[in-house]
């Protein structure tokens, strides 16, 4: 065979060579000797030879319906990505898996199966059947005899926050680590209820890793679906919220701040936070959303943090100590929690370390403002003094409430300080007052939806609680009322009620649709209380109220 | 590729727009069925998607894709059926005209001299037999290498093994094709 005369050491190279494989001076051996040895050369014709008809092989194009099926296929695969495949999914992919890759018989497979579904239930009953009926759990709720709380009617409780303990690393160790357990409200006055619990007519959920006001970045169609789902307007509502965002945008100052613009220009800190947090609602972060507002909030959470004392008696306080500023300090620390809460796996280590001590520092100081009564006023209380209002108390709760999901250190008796004090102050009848129990001015309808946003957000045992929403409710109901001048019971009531699972954003949607100015702005001057903060405050709590719609699950 | 891996969902009809074409042609040449190539080059970005976390800067884009149409070819390669078995000097090989004769027939024979194009028609139909039945990992080497235009060093990569490996298996492919293809040399 011609193969045989080829020579040894060459007949390797020869493929190398048509393929443009050899170095150069190897290449230059190979071609000298290709010159002297006709065997070689015709080996080396003949392998070019099958290269060239080999490349004649025409290539095929897709088909369509390969691009077809590669559409479906992207389209399933990025719904069952890693990251949100359910365990179930996982395990039966791995079965099958298994079955695929291992010849097993039919038998082998329906014993494995079998095996695996006894394995589930044994698991089920052994840790969650069994320990319930060897040690059940009473409900507990607060009974105060002055002011008519009792047992009964008593809701059941919703999960209060998930710590994950994430946020406790690499904190000063001044701060306790976050419990790393479901942590729930524990009232201090404890009784065992025989009223079966009842569940909200249509419940919704908060998402597990989501945080008070934020839900991470949801599709234009499933907002639409949700907002459809309330019988609102899709288009027109996210049309609203963009022309808002946009118009919030160009308001920010150089310094990433917005101004307070109404009679109180003290509110900066808390009208920059509460735009952030209209922001960060809508799914725009410091590191997702739009760029444009990813800007805006990379910007305004750097003002928030510049502008936090940090040491002093005031450590921890975030804005200027001037005029009412725990509202501003309240604000800001939910804020900051929130844009934390949404970004902490996408943070760099050293922007989510300083996060994390901002905060820790922001929620120390509300723990320290607290005054002995259990309620917060405007300033840090000092000796013996004691006032307490609600409509302070409200926001240093929700940034407790908002921390304590997060992950950081909300203690339980600040928790149990601040029910102390809407107790007080809650009358017979279910009105919130505003000093004092009794108070009935109109800011007691607006206390009394947010007093029903918090009880429904942390699960308390308040028997009012139906009373207080038929009393809301009703100022609702009344377009030339009070709701249509109080964007903070909007605020309150979209909350509560999408907690209690019933639609009240139907009843003031199509007020604020119309009300928007061509901008997107809303004028703050007819407003209760956003006439003290500005255009921006109320257009961001406007947009946190109809984002309300679709940033719950369920 | 990157984008892709940390979240970028819309980065990926790029790099399905880059890879479709030489994936779908990859596996025809393993295959040489339509249906069976586009199947498996929809089930290597399947796979992509399902493990861009596991995408390392270090490996090259169309490194790491190849290597796991590589690895979805040898788990496919060994469940077929009718997985190609090594050939012999014994075994026919061959169409039209050649069919039917073994090798050791056709080394030494000559058939009747077809049309030119006829005849190029019948050369690519015998080289595509003939790839078929190279053995698994020379076929590769060969696939790479000749349709896809890798270099060794990049063959090395995708293969997972040393250049020299790559460079003597091609060697190894080349050699057992003129044997298979001999008759038609002798012929000319």
């Amino acid at each position: 065979m011609k193969r045989e005369t080829i020579c040894q050491g060459i007949e390797v190279e020869l493929t190398a060579l048509a393929q443009g494989e050899l170095s150069p001076g190897r290449r230059a051996e190979v071609e000298q000797h290709l010159a002297s040895c006709g065997a070689c050369r015709t080996a080396c014709d003949e392998i070019r030879g099958i290269f060239t008809v080999a490349g004649e092989i025409e290539d095929i194009v897709p088909s369509l319906r390969f691009k077809r099926s590669l559409e479906r296929l992207l389209a399933r695969e990025r719904r069952l990505s890693p990251e949100r495949e359910s365990i179930g999914f996982r395990l039966s992919s791995s079965l099958a898996y298994l079955f695929h890759r291992v010849r097993v018989s039919p038998r082998f497979r329906l014993a494995t199966v079998s095996v695996a579904v006894h394995a589930v239930i044994l698991l089920i009953v052994s840790f969650y059947v069994l320990p319930k009926i060897a040690d059940p759990v009473m409900p507990v709720v607060m009974i105060d005899p002055d002011t008519g709380f009792t047992p009964a009617d008593a809701p059941e409780r919703p999960e209060v926050a998930i710590g994950s303990g994430e946020a406790a690393d690499e904190l000063p160790s001044e701060y306790p680590r976050p419990d790393e357990r479901v942590v729930r409200f524990e009232p201090t006055v404890r009784f065992p209820s025989t009223v079966p619990l009842q569940p909200p007519e249509q419940p919704v959920r908060y998402r597990r890793f989501s945080g008070l006001f934020t839900s991470g970045v949801l599709s234009s169609s499933i907002k639409e679906r949700r907002l459809a789902a309330l019988g609102l307007d899709g288009d027109a509502t996210l049309d609203a919220l963009a022309r808002s965002f946009n118009w919030l945008a160009s308001e920010q100052a150089e310094d990433g701040s917005f101004a307070s613009s109404g009679r109180n220009p003290n509110y900066r800190t808390g009208v920059t936070a509460t735009v952030l947090l209209a922001y960060l609602a809508d799914g725009h972060s410091q590191t997702r959303g739009t760029p444009a507002f990813r800007k805006v909030v990379t910007g305004g959470i750097r003002y928030l943090l510049d502008s936090q004392s940090r040491r002093g008696a005031l450590k921890g306080l975030i804005g200027p100590s001037k005029g009412h500023y725990t509202y501003n300090h309240a604000i800001a620390t939910l804020t900051l929690v929130e844009a934390w809460s949404i970004d902490r796996r996408r943070l760099t280590p050293e922007r989510s370390r300083e996060l994390r001590i901002a905060i820790g520092d922001a929620v120390a100081f509300i723990v320290k403002a607290q005054t002995p009564a259990g309620g917060w006023r405007y300033h840090v209380p000092v000796g013996g003094a004691s006032e307490n209002d609600t409509s302070v108390s409200l926001f240093q709760i929700m940034a407790l409430a908002a921390a304590r999901r997060a992950g950081f250190d909300a203690p339980s008796e600040a928790f149990d300080g601040f029910t102390t004090w809407l107790k007080r102050v809650t009358g017979s009848g279910g009105i919130v007052g505003y000093l004092r129990r009794g108070d009935r001015d109109s800011d007691a309808r607006t206390l009394t939806a947010g007093a029903l946003f918090i009880e429904e957000l942390l699960g308390l045992a308040a028997p009012l609680r139906d009373r207080q929403a038929k009393l809301v409710l009703a100022d609702l109901a009344d377009p030339s009322g009070a709701m249509a001048r109080d964007g903070l019971l909007r605020f309150y009531s979209a909350h509560a009620f999408r907690l209690r699972g019933r639609n009240v954003l139907e009843l003031f949607a199509p007020l604020l649709l119309e009300s928007q100015r061509a901008n997107g702005s809303w004028s703050s001057a007819d407003d209760r209380h956003a006439v003290h903060a500005g255009d921006a405050f109320l257009t961001a709590l406007n947009a946190l109220t109809l984002s309300a719609a679709y940033r719950f699950a369920g | 590729m990157e984008r892709f891996r940390d979240g970028d969902d819309d980065a990926f009809p790029g790099i399905v727009a880059r890879f479709q074409k030489p994936l779908v042609n990859f596996f025809y040449r393993l295959t040489w069925d339509r249906f069976t190539s586009e199947d498996y080059a929809q089930e290597v970005f399947a796979r992509l998607i399902r493990h861009r976390k596991s995408y390392r800067r270090s490996a090259k884009l169309s490194t790491y894709v190849f290597r796991i149409a590589r690895n979805y070819w040898i788990d496919r390669y060994r469940e077929r059926a009718n997985a190609p078995k090594m050939t012999s000097l014994n075994m026919t090989v061959g169409t039209g005209e050649g069919r039917g004769l073994s090798l050791g027939d056709t080394v030494e024979g000559s058939g009747p001299a077809p049309a030119e194009e006829l005849k190029r028609k019948e050369i690519r139909e015998r080289l595509k037999e003939a790839v078929e039945c190279l053995p698994e990992e020379q076929r590769l080497v060969f696939v790479l290498s000749e349709n896809q235009g890798l270099k060794y060093a990049e063959i090395s990569e995708v293969m997972e093994i040393p250049v020299g490996t790559v460079k003597s298996r091609m060697h190894a492919a080349m050699r057992r094709l003129r044997d298979l293809l001999k008759d038609l040399s002798d012929e000319a």
